[in-house]
């Protein structure tokens, strides 16, 4: 049952921040243009196997490749370069692989460029069982949204005395607000019933108690959907124990980092988790969370399989979910039939031979 | 003594097939050689606490009493709404050194701050140790769990400095001091060591929280060179998550600062079997503090604690724990093998261990199996 009801495409978000986004025109004939960061490593197979699937599947897209440059751009103060950031403002829409993080100083991290400048502040990440991939735990099926920009990541640290070093820990209203607007709007435009908010509020109680009052005041302007807070220590039980009873998951920075590769280990790992950042003005960024994999860059062993549900998730963004249903259930398919799977899954099938399996499902 | 030695003698005689644990349990190979005079009556405080807290805690005291244990207690009410510990009950654990304690449940967001965690603070109990392993007889997912958990327990995250800057912009203080650092993490190496334990990783989200996580890894680095034998290693907060959630086994004791133990400590706790059942305490230089293994401020809901039906296997490993701090070993070994014979032979379990019993039903079933 829980196979049918996936392959119905019902878990994987519709329509994320549609409301929220600017209006896409889905007449048949246009063509809509979305930036692409195929990214290190392994990241240009993975792109290419997205590429040829987007292909297959008739999906109306063109894509704008930018790459991460070699000298440190004055104007954005990293390594990606104002170009690619204005293509992403644009376009509203894009799709990021793994990037590797250049070591040095000088420059801003490249996930810290982009969620600056775009603006992004709520990291989406639908954690489903998939169906024939075997794990311990074969009912998750839980959206994590996390609140990006501040929380305990301000990265506001000094050292008062030696040593003792304090650390500051910001919530504001406006983010906190904002971050469980866009989960109750997500949970109602996908038909999600319940929205749990993750806290620990009992001992921090001015920080964490405004994350959860904003969520409550969000939580009365949607009376269908049940409200209800965790504590974070209960969260992190209840998930290693009973993960189906979770449903949607909105927490702040640092809590929603940890839950949501918590919830990534449940399904499987990092090679198989979508994922998504929502920014100011509609964007979407559609991104894989794994690494950029140096070690079997360029020999065709890559998983994509992340890659394309992250592209699937934009695609559901974009409003094409006809198209997203197709290469989801195809992608599934694919997995549960078990002939191609890559090795990281515990098969022996290439990277190009799972993408034209894929391709072949759809 | 007499009264039981017949039948004891009889079973010894004749060992009985349908027992197969029969011979193990009477074939000796331990003993315990006390000093003259260790024999004499501890008092141990105890605060019941609030919700499952005075079922369990009583469950205790009726093992106890099953098992002549030299230990007599000094109850105090405390409740989690009170403004602060009561300075009696200080005194008392100041006198006593040693305490068993049931959960304090803290009002949510409201204007009372956590007294678990002030009692640790007042205490100065700085090591939170949770015991996190797999029971026999009780299914789980995973498999070869044998994690503690040490986890510093008086700054960090929980230094409850908080103020609200302007409307609607708050911040916290998250403070991390070389001093605590070092402390936990020597404690570590030390349980680690005395314990044949192998590795000890650090838990840490330094690639963010540069300079306070920087220096908790600092310190661990600097003791680990003390301790050559036990292998050292550092590992993300989020992956380690990952990693107990995939692979659970590559873990053996993890110091962690205090929020991400607290994670730590409740994911580790329920891929082995869930709070229910995980034994902990927390232990400073002068005292020591014995409850629920992790999750102390979880004190069930009030379905449980109506119907009574609330697990008491936590709190009698961790009593087990307390006995041999006070150097009563003999009892504790008694203990714990006959929770882990309830545990294994499956008929007495609470619901969060996939039974119906109630708290009493489980409690009967220990002290059937003391012997």
């Amino acid at each position: 049952m829980a196979l049918r009801r996936l392959l119905q495409g019902s878990v994987l978000p519709r329509m994320t921040g549609r409301a929220a986004a600017a209006p896409f025109s889905t007449e048949a004939g246009e063509t809509i243009r979305a930036t692409l960061f195929p990214g290190d490593g392994i990241g240009p197979e993975i792109a290419e196997s997205v590429k040829q699937v987007f292909n297959v599947a008739g999906v109306p897209i063109e894509w704008e490749e930018h790459y991460v440059g070699t000298e440190v751009d004055p104007r954005t103060e990293s390594f990606l370069t104002w170009e690619s950031l204005e293509s992403v403002r644009r376009n509203k829409v894009g799709l990021k692989g793994p990037m590797a993080t250049p070591i040095g100083k000088g420059h801003r991290s490249l996930n810290l460029t982009l969620r600056k400048e775009l603006g992004l502040y709520a990291n989406v990440r639908p954690c489903n069982s998939l169906p024939g991939y075997k794990t311990r735990y074969d009912d998750v099926n839980l959206v994590t949204i996390r609140e990006n920009t501040e929380g305990e990541y301000s990265g506001l640290e000094h050292q008062v005395v030696r040593g003792v070093v304090e650390s500051l820990k910001i919530i504001t209203r406006q983010a906190s607000l904002r971050v469980a607007e866009y989960a109750f709007h997500y949970a109602k435009a996908n038909g999600r019933e319940r929205v749990s908010a993750i806290h620990k509020a009992n001992i921090m109680r001015k920080t964490d108690g405004l994350f959860l009052k904003c969520c409550r005041e969000v939580a009365e302007k949607y009376p269908e959907i049940t409200y209800e807070e965790v504590i974070i220590d209960n969260c992190c039980m209840t998930l290693v124990k009973n993960p189906g009873t979770f449903d949607v998951l909105v927490m702040p920075n640092l809590y929603g980092d940890i839950i949501s590769d918590l919830c990534a280990g449940l399904i499987g790992g990092l090679g198989l988790t979508p994922s998504c950042n929502i920014g100011e003005g509609g964007i979407c960024l559609a991104e894989a969370v794994h690494g950029s994999a140096p070690d079997i860059s360029g020999m065709n062993l890559a998983n994509p399989t992340a890659l394309m549900l992250s592209a699937v998730m934009m695609l559901r963004h974009l409003g094409f979910d006809d198209k997203a249903d197709r290469i989801h259930n195809a992608i599934l398919q694919t997995i549960s039939e078990g002939k191609y799977r890559t090795a990281d899954l515990g098969g022996k099938s290439s990277t190009s031979d799972y993408t034209k399996a894929v391709c072949d499902h759809i | 003594m007499a009264r039981r030695s017949g039948p004891l003698l009889r079973r010894l005689l004749s060992p009985s097939p349908s027992s197969p644990l029969a011979g193990a349990i009477f074939r000796r190979t331990v003993t315990y050689m006390p000093r003259p005079g260790d024999g004499a009556p501890r008092t141990v405080t105890l605060i019941p606490g609030d919700g499952i807290g005075p079922l369990v805690t009583d469950a205790v005291r009726q093992v106890m009493e099953a098992m002549h244990a030299p230990v007599c207690f000094e109850t105090y009410e405390v409740h989690g709404d009170m403004p602060s510990v009561p300075a009696e009950v200080i005194e008392s654990i100041h006198r006593n050194k040693v305490c068993l304690k049931g959960g304090l449940a803290t009002p949510v967001g409201g204007g009372v701050s956590s007294l678990n965690v002030q009692l640790r603070k007042e205490l100065d109990l700085y090591a939170s140790l949770v015991n996190c392993f797999n029971l026999p007889g009780l299914p789980t997912r995973h498999e070869n769990v044998d994690i503690a958990v040490i986890r510093e327990n008086t700054e960090g995250e929980y230094s409850g400095l908080e103020h609200e800057v302007v409307p609607g912009v708050v911040e916290s203080l998250k403070v991390m001091t070389k001093f605590c650092s070092e402390r936990i993490a020597k404690y570590a190496f030390e349980y680690a060591y005395l314990n044949n334990r192998k590795k000890v990783s650090a838990v840490h989200k330094a690639n963010i929280m540069k300079l306070a996580d920087g220096l908790f890894l600092e310190s661990c680095r600097e003791v680990a060179t003390k301790y050559p034998g036990i292998q050292y290693n550092e590992i993300i907060v989020d992956n380690c998550c990952m990693q107990l959630v995939a692979k659970p086994e590559q873990f053996d004791v993890m110091v962690t600062p205090n929020l991400y133990g607290n994670l730590v400590s409740n994911v580790a706790a329920g891929i082995a079997g869930g709070t229910g059942v995980m034994p902990g305490g927390n232990v400073g230089q002068d005292h020591a503090v014995f409850e629920q293994g992790a999750s102390a401020g979880n004190v069930g809901n009030d379905n449980i604690v109506q119907q009574k039906k609330a697990n008491p296997v936590a709190l009698f490993l961790s009593s087990a724990m307390m006995l041999r701090h006070l150097q009563f070993p003999s009892f504790a070994d008694r203990l714990e093998s006959a929770v882990k014979r309830v545990i294994a032979e499956g008929k007495y379990r609470t619901k969060d261990l996939g039974g119906t019993s109630t708290t009493q039903e489980v409690t009967d079933a220990v002290i059937a199996k003391l012997n």
